[in-house]
């Protein structure tokens, strides 16, 4: 009993820690870069190309600053969707949206060259998390009045 | 069976023991958690006729971000200090306090005493450190869920075998010097020295720095974790440990 009990409280306030967590990274602002995206390059029927990886936990409001020539695409690693695309002429500050946790890939998909940098300014947790967290937290909760009520039994 | 069961539950439901797996899993969870919040990149240059850029095992961030998760400082430290109180607590404080003059006169053999506050001890091992990981890195990618099983399918086997390991190795150390020692506050500052003598003095064959290390580089391609070495440590160790803790509590009077 003591146990479950102990065990569930903790759970459950690890949820809510989980939560606060993320209200206090909402804000918290990352940043990529600069990195310096080379052209995908064709010869013959080789193709060579720089590629960036970036990982984030949550979804990301993100504001990209490029300097230089070229096309800025990013996709979802997962499923190669393509998840924005940027023609940068000169210099070019814009901002997308990447819509869930887990990795993106960044190339340059013109024929000229390009430094970006990239700063994670808002960052939200998807709604699967929302929901894992509230459901879990929830079951947590329940489970804990269950036991809590029978413990006085 | 039922009589055992009884000593197990009592065992399980100790007060002082609860309230350290209830902070225990608290502070491992956030500590994990919070190693999760924040953005990575990495930068690659590719060539070939056909480039695989897309993919489940391309997801390097949410790999490293998982497998860091389990090599944390923070988290084995804690670990550590927790366990080596749990091990006190479990085979040394009721002795301590008087309470085990009672429990060893009652009809059980020490061995049963032995066997069940062992396995409630691994219990509270394993849970307080298996529980808040399963939970943090579910919870943090539920979105990409579905994912998970494929994105760590080629490391998350070896990191678990390592970490049972390290945490065999934490309860063996806990259980003897909780047995050896003559008193609770001895037990526990013996065996933190034990566990962190190495550390300190960066001695990296040997646990829990040799473990810390091993996690971080499971998944790469010629590493395994059955190799002498980590199954010397990881296993035979701690058996040699609970042997002896098992032949110490059937010799030494309950004082």
């Amino acid at each position: 009993m003591r146990f479950w009990a102990a065990l569930l409280s903790a759970m459950l306030l690890l949820t809510i820690g989980s939560l606060w967590v993320y209200g206090s990274y909402e804000n918290h602002v990352g940043s990529i870069g600069p990195v310096f995206l080379q052209p995908v390059e064709r010869q013959g029927n080789v193709t060579s190309l720089n590629t960036v990886t970036a990982h984030t936990p949550t979804s990301s409001l993100v504001e990209a600053s490029c300097n230089g020539n070229g096309i800025v695409e990013v996709y979802d690693i997962i499923t190669g969707e393509q998840v924005d695309k940027h023609a940068v002429y000169g210099h070019a500050r814009y901002q997308f949206v990447l819509p869930h946790e887990g990795d993106y890939l960044i190339i340059n998909n013109g024929t000229d060259k390009l430094t970006c940098s990239f700063r994670f300014i808002k960052n939200y947790p998807t709604k699967p998390v929302q929901n894992a967290l509230y459901i879990s937290g929830s079951l947590f909760a329940i489970l804990l009045a269950f036991i809590v009520w029978r413990w006085g039994r | 069976m039922g009589r055992l069961y009884k000593l197990f539950r009592w065992e399980m439901n100790d007060v002082v023991k609860n309230v350290l797996l209830f902070f225990g899993i608290i502070l491992l969870g956030m500590a994990m958690k919070e190693s999760l919040m924040g953005v990575s990149s990495s930068v690659r240059f590719a060539s070939g006729m056909e480039i695989q850029l897309f993919g489940v095992s391309k997801a390097s961030g949410v790999l490293t971000s998982i497998l860091g998760m389990l090599s944390l400082d923070d988290v084995w430290t804690l670990m550590g200090f927790l366990v080596l109180l749990l091990g006190a607590l479990t085979f040394r404080y009721d002795r301590d306090s008087g309470v085990a003059r009672s429990i060893y006169s009652l009809p059980y053999s020490n061995t049963e005493i032995f066997g069940v506050k062992l396995l409630s001890l691994l219990i509270y091992g394993f849970v307080m450190f298996l529980l808040p990981f399963a939970y943090v890195s579910m919870t943090t990618y539920a979105g990409i869920l579905k994912y998970l099983p494929d994105i760590t399918s080629n490391f998350l086997s070896d990191a678990l075998v390592l970490v049972i390991f390290l945490v065999l190795y934490l309860v063996a150390v806990a259980t003897f010097v909780s047995l050896a020692s003559p008193n609770a506050f001895l037990a526990f500052m013996v065996g933190f020295a034990v566990i962190y003598a190495p550390r300190v003095t960066g001695l990296s064959n040997v646990p829990p720095v040799l473990f810390i290390n091993a996690i971080s580089r499971s998944g790469s391609t010629d590493f395994t974790p059955f190799t002498m070495n980590y199954i010397c440590w990881g296993i035979l160790v701690p058996l040699a440990l609970f042997t002896l803790s098992w032949v110490l509590i059937r010799r030494r009077d309950v004082v």
